[in-house]
């Protein structure tokens, strides 16, 4: 299978107040053509700083201190911002979160959409707004043309920013949680819709998520982070249904389950740790269960277990 | 989006008052030919002083040209000097103020240094100076007003600026590949064009005041062309004997700058989320 991206020891970090937070530390991973990889984690384990990575395009504040990007032939690192411009939106598509947000409040939807067909020299003609309109199952696309984003709902700017992500027929998309600001019925009607695009336009898709739901639905693979780092890494179905990390195992008991009567949710004792300050030896030891002498003074490497990556002295 | 701040705009009263004034004195100003009554250049010696009457609806001056007919020819340079000198500093304002706030740094650093600099000079000293060195004509006026009234705008637009450009569409802007230029003028400007219509609005009114202090001190629209301004000078040395030659000039540039207030008020107020 032909690699389409693969990612190099990647290294980002942000710089507040002088004090230097590693985001994303030593991530490799590599995507072949079809894939569908889902990064799953929870909030500030930098699974977003990632995704924006890929792109170049972390705020001011944060910059890519190490490592390689690598999609097609090409070092992303090395391309200058004009080259980067043909990538983002052209080769990569990305849909962040927040659909109301990520539109511009006072533009009609078409403009945005032409837009973005004009600079990727596609066919912007309103025959073909209407197919990609069609592509995301938005009917009447005639009143969604004409209309400004307020005036739609969460669901139907979600598509439409899809819609854009897929314009220019990128061969990756990165969804950053495109899911999460919508409510339960949509989620799945827009997890369905990225299936059937990533079918129909051949996509290699890399989902950011912290929804371990939703995750056996779209992707092959999986990779699991925390505090900045892969913990364990494989298919999706054996990582589903034998978890090795005690941490992917307490994600993936925290998902409530319909046919299990039960008081109460299964959390995961501690918080996120400060990245500033992480504590020696694996970074999961204050919060780990099955915590061994070695956790807390050695620091576990991510190594090929059986079928899968993995970063654990004790699993 | 029009039809929502359409209907707020019509709720608020003082506004249409405004508009409706501004509406009149632009049609007065395009219609002038029509409506003046008189030569306003040309006056007649004998008649000259005469209070108002029915022949000299505001009277004659002390030349004997008819005031009214004078002062519909000066609304057309009051208006004139007010819009495009707002004009110049809007657009000056506007794109200095985006640069500052979208690119931040030494080019925000010497932009805002410089309108610090500006805000130092008591700025109609500045253009009494300016106008001195260039010779008074109503191109300068209008130049000088714009050239030093882009200041408060600038600052208004790059603020605005700095906490549009951090929003979830920007990013996604660049996400998307857009160039620099594009994500300037046609994402962050059309977001933050309401601030600056409502200073816009607002500036006219001051940029009419301070053309009519210059032709009062005879530094700006020169005789015999008229204005507001000058008109005043000439009537402020018989104000003993003829009282219309103050009064109506004062009442007009009064009711001029007081309906371009209320319409930039009213618009702040249709453009304010927070006011429905």
């Amino acid at each position: 299978m032909e690699t389409i991206l693969s990612i190099e020891n990647l290294t980002a970090e942000y710089i507040v107040r002088q004090k230097v937070i590693p985001a994303v530390r030593n991530v490799s991973l590599s995507l072949n053509k079809s894939d569908s990889l889902a990064i799953v984690g929870e909030s500030g384990c930098g699974k977003s700083t990632l995704g924006l990575s890929l792109l170049k395009l972390l705020p001011k504040e944060g910059k890519i201190s190490g490592g390689r990007i690598i999609f097609r032939d090409q070092d992303i690192m090395q391309l200058s911002e004009k080259e980067m411009q043909q990538i983002r939106g052209g080769k990569i598509g990305i849909v962040f979160q927040d659909p109301l947000s990520s539109l511009n409040p006072v533009m009609k939807v078409s403009e945005q959409i032409r837009e973005i067909l004009r600079i990727h020299n596609q066919d912007f003609s309103e025959e073909h707004i209407d197919k990609l309109l069609d592509d995301v199952q938005l009917d009447n696309p005639k009143r969604i043309r004409n209309s400004y984003p307020h005036q739609l709902s969460g669901g139907m700017r979600q598509r439409i920013m899809i819609a854009i992500a897929i314009a220019s027929k990128p061969e990756i998309l990165i969804a950053d949680e495109p899911t999460t600001a919508l409510d339960v019925t949509i989620q799945k009607e827009i997890l369905e819709l990225i299936k059937k695009l990533i079918r129909e336009l051949n996509l290699t898709l890399i989902f950011i998520t912290h929804n371990f739901g939703i995750v056996s639905e779209i992707s092959n693979r999986i990779a699991v982070m925390y505090a900045g780092e892969i913990v364990e890494e494989g298919k999706t179905s054996e990582i589903i249904r034998t978890p090795k990390h005690p941490y992917t195992k307490a994600l993936l008991s925290a998902i409530s389950k319909l046919h299990k009567k039960s008081e109460r949710f299964n959390t995961i004792p501690g918080g996120v740790p400060d990245l500033a300050s992480l504590p020696d030896g694996c970074k999961f030891n204050p919060r780990c269960q099955k915590k061994i002498d070695i956790c807390v003074k050695e620091y576990p490497q991510l190594e090929q277990k059986e079928n899968r990556l993995l970063r654990c002295f004790n699993p | 989006m029009l039809k929502i701040y359409l209907e707020k705009f019509l709720r608020n009263k003082l506004a249409k008052v405004g508009l409706l004034i501004i509406i009149v004195l632009i049609l007065v100003a395009i219609f002038s030919p029509l409506i003046s009554t008189h030569n306003p250049i040309e006056g007649n010696i004998l008649e000259r002083l005469q209070s108002p009457s029915r022949n000299h609806f505001l009277g004659t001056d002390e030349l004997g040209r008819d005031v009214f007919s004078r002062m519909v020819y000066g609304t057309r340079i009051s208006m004139s000097v007010g819009v495009i000198a707002v004009g110049i500093a809007v657009v000056l304002g506007t794109f200095l103020g985006l640069m500052s706030g979208y690119f931040g740094g030494k080019i925000d650093n010497v932009i805002m240094r410089f309108v610090d600099i500006m805000l130092c000079f008591p700025t109609f000293f500045l253009i009494l100076m300016v106008i001195a060195f260039l010779e008074p004509s109503i191109y300068n006026v209008m130049i000088v007003i714009g050239l030093t009234s882009w200041t408060g705008l600038a600052r208004l637009v790059r603020g605005e600026t700095l906490s549009v450009k951090e929003r979830d569409f920007i990013v996604a802007a660049k996400g998307l590949g857009l160039r620099k230029r594009r994500i300037i003028f046609v994402h962050i400007l059309p977001n933050v064009i309401s601030p600056i219509i409502v200073a816009g609005v607002l500036g006219v009114g001051a940029a009419i005041l301070t053309e009519s202090s210059l032709s009062f001190l005879g530094l700006g629209v020169q005789p015999p062309t008229p204005s507001w301004g000058n008109i005043l000078t000439s009537g402020k040395d018989y104000i003993h004997i003829a009282w219309w030659l103050s009064l109506f000039p004062g009442l007009a540039i009064l009711i001029t700058v007081l309906g371009w207030n209320l319409l930039g008020e009213g618009l702040r107020d249709v453009f304010d989320p927070r006011i429905s």
